[in-house]
């Protein structure tokens, strides 16, 4: 199997998972896949129903219907065995406060059987708590709480990472913190990463592909390419001599200029960024201000959705 | 399973609550002997008022009353269990791929292992306390002895009953407080709302014979079994902890874990 192939592998698949509370549908019909090596960024606002799906594909909760397969495996036994391949956290990390990370880490490699003498060392310089290792952790911060949680997670080397919200509540130090250790595990162990998140430029800067979900229902797959070729970008523009900048805009054909205060306009359209500061300088038009500016992918987000807010996601 | 049962022995070896419950259950047989000791110095005649009093007739007190000890084990099976759902550490064993009927069955070998620690320290400082001050006793015969060993047999039989009784509620409640805040009152009332019941007919007395709570009553006669049919009892112990590790069973199985 070439690496490209190894790329592609889809190793988890969820088909028209369906969950209700009552006569709620908390999940509808969702379905995506994950593909080995990717890092997907699973979003959506709070109660849209990523909680839901990711304890469903920990086993903690049952489907209504549809089919989840985990390494070509569907059975319940299947699903059992694959699940051990994988390493999930749910909002907080699963930790015995009283006992320290080192007897965590101890715990987990019991749990799933393994004897190595220096796998808990190994994690725990991995996650930056070698030297507090034999500390309780009932004292330990937040941030120090998620990375011990994400040590525990890497205990049985798995090849799926599941996590649910792992930089809620992190100082700005914690979150990069994380950043760089999920992108140091994604690109040296190989690791297929599902991560959910509230903060969406955080997101922007670690995934590779995007699942984003509405009100249960899974409204857009698409990649990092194709959510940046989404994003519509913005010349920004600012000139005293507005009028005669538009003008020789007009020539290049821009048809849909905005303006804005204090002497801003902008546009959008394919256009060449170079060519449009060439020609305006050419003009011998002065320019205060001249960028290329993209839509985020909180904005994309709330658009997609259909504008709705709940003062949580943005 | 094995995996399991050796992280409970972990968490129990950790566990402050088990420490705590440990110093209590000595601290409470120290007590025993200390008041029967001490009543012994100040007036012979005040300590006629409890009866017999020597190593053996405190032994075969302790068989027909094991509350303290339930009691304490019901708070220390409340604490790791509900702590285990409210850390979500339970489910991380559901996650790792583990039947959640091992889940359940290592608990409950866990909570009786506690139970046994616990009792065997709490009856064997009293015994040697008050063997020590007042002596085994007088005229014990081998059929005293094999009496005494029959009741512990029967008495553990129904802690490990009453003990999964506790369980399902503990696996149902999910919680720490829920748990301790159903199970004390349960039971401290309990056995007698239902001593009150069985004194109501004949009929009722027979029905009640044939729980766990009706057959605790028989074995909670201090001076013999002669009220006790040990095949009966065994019978209903196993019946009815059978029902309840059932009841566990099926209502963890469906359980939807935070």
């Amino acid at each position: 199997m070439d690496t490209q192939q190894l790329q592609r592998e889809v190793i988890l698949s969820v088909e028209g998972m369906t969950k209700r509370y009552g006569k709620n549908n908390v999940v509808s019909n969702a379905s995506f896949q994950l593909e080995r090596g990717k890092i997907y960024g699973f979003i959506g606002q709070n109660g849209a129903g990523k909680t839901t799906i990711i304890r469903m594909l920990a086993g903690y909760a049952k489907l209504n219907a549809g089919r989840v397969t985990i390494f070509g495996q569907s059975t319940e036994k299947g699903l059992a065995e694959g699940r051990k391949k994988m390493g999930i956290i749910v909002e907080n990390p699963a930790l015995y406060k009283n006992m320290s990370a080192y007897d965590n880490i101890e715990i987990q490699k019991t749990l799933y059987g393994i004897k190595s003498d220096t796998l808990t060392e190994e994690l725990l310089q991995l996650v930056g708590l070698a030297n507090i290792g034999k500390r309780k952790v009932k004292n330990f911060s937040l941030g120090m709480r998620q990375r011990l949680g994400i040590a525990m997670a890497l205990v049985n080397s798995p090849e799926i990472l599941i996590l649910d919200e792992p930089v809620n509540g992190l100082d700005p130090v914690g979150i990069v913190e994380i950043r760089e250790l999920l992108l140091k595990l994604n690109r040296e162990r190989n690791i297929t990463i599902l991560i959910s998140s509230h903060i969406l430029s955080e997101l922007y800067q670690l995934a590779t592909d995007y699942i984003i979900i509405h009100r249960g229902c899974i409204l857009e797959k698409l990649t990092l390419e194709q959510l940046d070729q989404k994003c519509a970008s913005y010349i920004v523009v600012q000139t005293e001599e507005r009028e005669t900048a538009k003008a020789v805009l007009a020539q290049m054909g821009v048809t849909n200029i905005e303006d804005g205060d204090n002497n801003f306009f902008r546009f959008r359209g394919n256009y060449d960024v170079k060519e449009v500061a060439r020609r305006l300088m050419e003009e011998k038009i002065l320019l205060t201000h001249f960028s290329l500016q993209t839509e985020s992918l909180e904005n994309y987000f709330v658009k997609l959705i259909g504008g709705e807010t709940n003062g949580q996601v943005v | 399973m094995g995996k399991l049962f050796k992280i409970e022995m972990m968490k129990l070896r950790k566990s402050t609550a088990m420490l705590v419950l440990l110093i209590v259950a000595i601290a409470l047989s120290l007590l025993n002997v200390g008041v029967y000791g001490l009543v012994n110095l100040v007036s012979d005649s005040l300590l006629s008022v409890f009866g017999k009093v020597d190593g053996y007739n405190m032994a075969v007190t302790m068989t027909s009353d094991t509350s303290d000890i339930m009691m304490m084990v019901v708070i220390l099976m409340a604490v790791l269990i509900g702590g285990d759902f409210s850390a979500r550490t339970l489910q991380t064993q559901v996650a790792a791929g583990y039947s959640r009927f091992k889940i359940i069955i290592s608990r409950f070998i866990t909570v009786a292992i506690s139970y046994v620690i616990l009792y065997t320290l709490y009856f064997s400082i009293t015994v040697i306390g008050m063997t020590i001050i007042f002596g085994f006793g007088d005229g014990i015969t081998s059929d005293m002895v094999s009496e005494l060993v029959l009741k512990l047999f029967l008495s553990f039989i129904m802690a490990m009953t009453m003990l999964s009784m506790y369980m399902l509620f503990t696996f149902l409640l999910k919680s720490t407080g829920a748990t301790i805040g159903v199970c004390l009152p349960l039971m401290l009332f309990g056995v007698s709302i239902i001593q009150m019941l069985s004194m109501v007919s004949e009929v009722v007395y027979d029905i009640i014979s044939f729980t766990p709570f009706g057959q605790s009553m028989l074995l909670g006669d201090m001076f013999g079994l002669e009220e006790v049919e040990p095949i009966k009892f065994i019978c209903v112990c196993i019946v009815w902890f059978s029902g309840f590790m059932s009841l566990s069973f099926l209502s963890f199985r469906k359980a939807e874990l935070k």
